[in-house]
């Protein structure tokens, strides 16, 4: 493949033409190292790919994250514009539709107050939280309220009691995503996702316990509850059979719409149709749908932690200080406002293994937050750091408001398997004071830290390119896996 | 490949998910390759006795049809929460597939990485030489 030319610090462009039918070049986030590993991979020509996509506008986008999935790559972001043709691909928001991380924070300090209970700890949360293939999550729906699920988010299981009040004003969009159509999501899917409600699933999912080991910005951290020291509580997880069922039928149905469409697309994954067009239409109604599951799924989970924790310490989570810190997708698509060439557009950002960014004063923020910009929770491979970042204004001007979402892969699961078994992972992990709850053992070395690239240097790479800033970093002492 | 027999699956690497490469002289034994290569991966695959569901898709060419006939398979064990214990096809031609698998209830636990779904990512059915080969990728 071509050299891409670094046209900013940090960002590389691929030019159009590259790819036959490009309508705007493809720009990579990312250090020279990270770019090479995006060359190697097929991800690069992913992404400009995703640059034919009807109605893009700017650059077809990539995180430093950036690595080889399926049409879109993962790490990319594209902006359609919704009054000039653009159109939504369900691919480009994915199979797990509102996949995400929310983050707790707690009153609890490592050394003092937890690090002789982890042991006890962990088993407590890994017996609460269903996990693995297939089973039952832990909220059971009638087919009513699986239709409230998917309208109100987070909203439902807090008016069935679960969680607390003050939750809402700390997850992306209040809890609640706009424009969700219950009727739009099938019947198969609702009965696939609906008994699942309030489970983890596999794959690189997981609730780990971590500890605050380094402030970069103070007072970003104290605006968020944040502490060295200080012991936190991360949850990654998506809308389970819901989303993916929902995913997987709108595909379906676009591939087969889109030759009377007109529109080609180098990706049979890539299939798109243009907003206004009532299969797109439809999708997004879904996709909000499915989007609200994956909050109300993290909700439950929450849930889950702050019992765990109450169970072992003997005393109520809220004397915990278990608050949510922030609930944040990666997978979604949504309707936003930009300036493109000097007039106010509204964009269909999607964003496909990429988190939302919206720098400080945005009017979406809680007023907390609105000093700092909003909070990107960017976990780490297992065993290695997580982050907490912000927002920046730099990512409104370069990036449609969107940063990394993580580590990203950097090798096949089969070939993480070569390198070393399950069982030695564990006793690897065990050795570096991380204690584990997973269903099983012989997966385990799949979602193995070296599997990954080094989150460090994704994070160091959205900072150099100004599209979010690191506040804190944490590393793992606990991990529940499916 | 051309050493792995007359019939067979393999699994395809991919940074983030897998894939399936399956091959046969028929185009229903290579369909029920790539099933039994998805039922693998998914750690659900019991050979045995079990409930009899049939299975029917339409499709705009065989790409779509076997994203369809796997979409089904996968749908129906994860719903039921089953293991599979046979895969039958009978028939794939003018934009149909129909056949049918036999579930049986499954054991506690499982060994296996959850499949989210089919994706139309490098999809392709050909004919090579004297035999059909598919190649599909699963996102997990």
């Amino acid at each position: 493949m071509m050299q891409p030319r670094e046209v900013a610090p940090y960002q590389w462009e691929i030019p159009k033409g590259y790819v036959e039918g490009m309508r705007v070049p493809a720009r990579i986030f990312a250090s020279k190292r990270l770019l090479d590993k995006a060359l190697e991979d097929r991800a690069a020509l992913q992404i400009a790919n995703v640059a034919t996509l009807p109605g893009i506008v700017g650059a077809a986008m990539a995180m430093p994250d950036i690595h080889w999935g399926y049409g879109f790559p993962i790490g990319g972001v594209a902006a359609t514009d919704v009054d000039a043709g653009g159109v939504v691909s369900p691919g480009g928001v994915g199979f797990d539709i509102g996949c995400g991380v929310r983050l707790l924070r707690s009153d609890l300090d490592w050394e003092r107050d937890v690090k002789t209970r982890v042991k006890e700890l962990v088993p407590m949360l890994g017996k609460r939280v269903p996990r693995g293939v297939g089973g039952k999550g832990r909220m059971q729906l009638s087919g009513h309220e699986v239709d409230r699920v998917l309208a109100e988010g987070v909203k439902f299981p807090l008016a069935r009691g679960v969680g607390w009040e003050e939750d809402l004003e700390n997850v992306e969009d209040g809890g609640t995503i706009e424009g969700a159509e219950p009727e739009l999501v099938s019947h198969r899917a609702k009965e696939r996702g609906g008994p699942q409600l309030g489970s983890l699933g596999a794959g690189n999912h997981f609730i780990e316990i971590q500890v605050i080991d380094e402030i970069s910005d103070g007072g970003a951290a104290e605006a968020m509850g944040l502490f060295d020291g200080q012991v936190v509580v991360m949850i990654h997880s998506g809308s389970r059979g819901m989303g993916h069922q929902t995913c997987q039928e709108y595909v379906r149905e676009i591939d087969r719409v889109m030759p009377h469409l007109g529109i080609t697309v180098p990706d049979r994954q890539l299939g798109c149709a243009p907003i206004g067009h009532d299969v797109a239409d439809r999708y997004l109604g879904a996709m909000s749908a499915a989007g609200n599951y994956a909050k109300a799924n993290r909700h439950l989970l929450t849930d889950a932690a702050r019992e765990a924790f109450a169970v072992t310490f003997d005393r109520p989570a809220t004397s915990l200080g278990m608050s949510v810190v922030y609930d944040v997708s990666h997978n979604l698509a949504k309707i936003e406002e930009y300036e493109v060439d000097g007039k106010t557009r509204r964009l269909c950002v999607h964003r496909k293994g990429a988190t939302r960014a919206f720098g400080p004063q945005h009017s979406e923020l809680p007023d907390a937050y609105k000093p700092i910009g909003q909070p990107v929770i960017i976990p780490g491979s297992m065993g290695t750091a997580s982050y907490v970042l912000v927002g920046t204004d730099g990512a409104r001007r370069h990036s449609f408001s969107s940063t990394c979402h993580g580590a990203g892969r950097a090798m096949s699961r089969t070939a993480a398997k070569k390198q070393m078994s399950g069982m030695e992972l564990k006793r690897d992990l065990e050795g570096r004071g991380i204690t584990l709850a997973t269903s099983q053992w012989k997966l385990l070395s799949e979602e193995a830290p070296y599997a990954y690239k080094d989150v460090s240097e994704v994070v160091r790479a959205c900072e150099g390119a100004g599209i979010s800033r690191v506040v804190a970093r944490m590393r793992p002492v606990g991990v529940v896996k499916g | 490949m051309g050493d792995h027999g007359a019939s067979g699956f393999e699994i395809l690497e991919h940074t983030a998910d897998v894939g399936v490469r399956a091959w046969s002289a028929t185009l229903e034994e290579t369909f029920r390759q790539s099933t039994l290569g998805l039922l693998d991966i998914v750690g659900v695959w019991q050979p045995g006795e079990g409930m009899r569901e049939a299975i029917a898709v339409e499709g705009r060419d065989l790409g779509a049809l076997l994203v369809d006939w796997l979409g089904e398979v996968l749908y129906l064990q994860d719903v039921r929460d089953v293991v599979i214990t046979e895969v039958h096809t009978a028939r794939v031609a003018g934009g149909r597939a129909h056949g049918w698998v036999e579930l049986a209830e499954r054991p506690s636990t499982i060994e296996g990485t959850a499949v989210k779904a089919i994706t139309y990512h490098q999809l392709q059915v050909e004919q090579v030489a004297d035999r059909w080969v598919a190649t599909v990728y699963l996102d997990i």
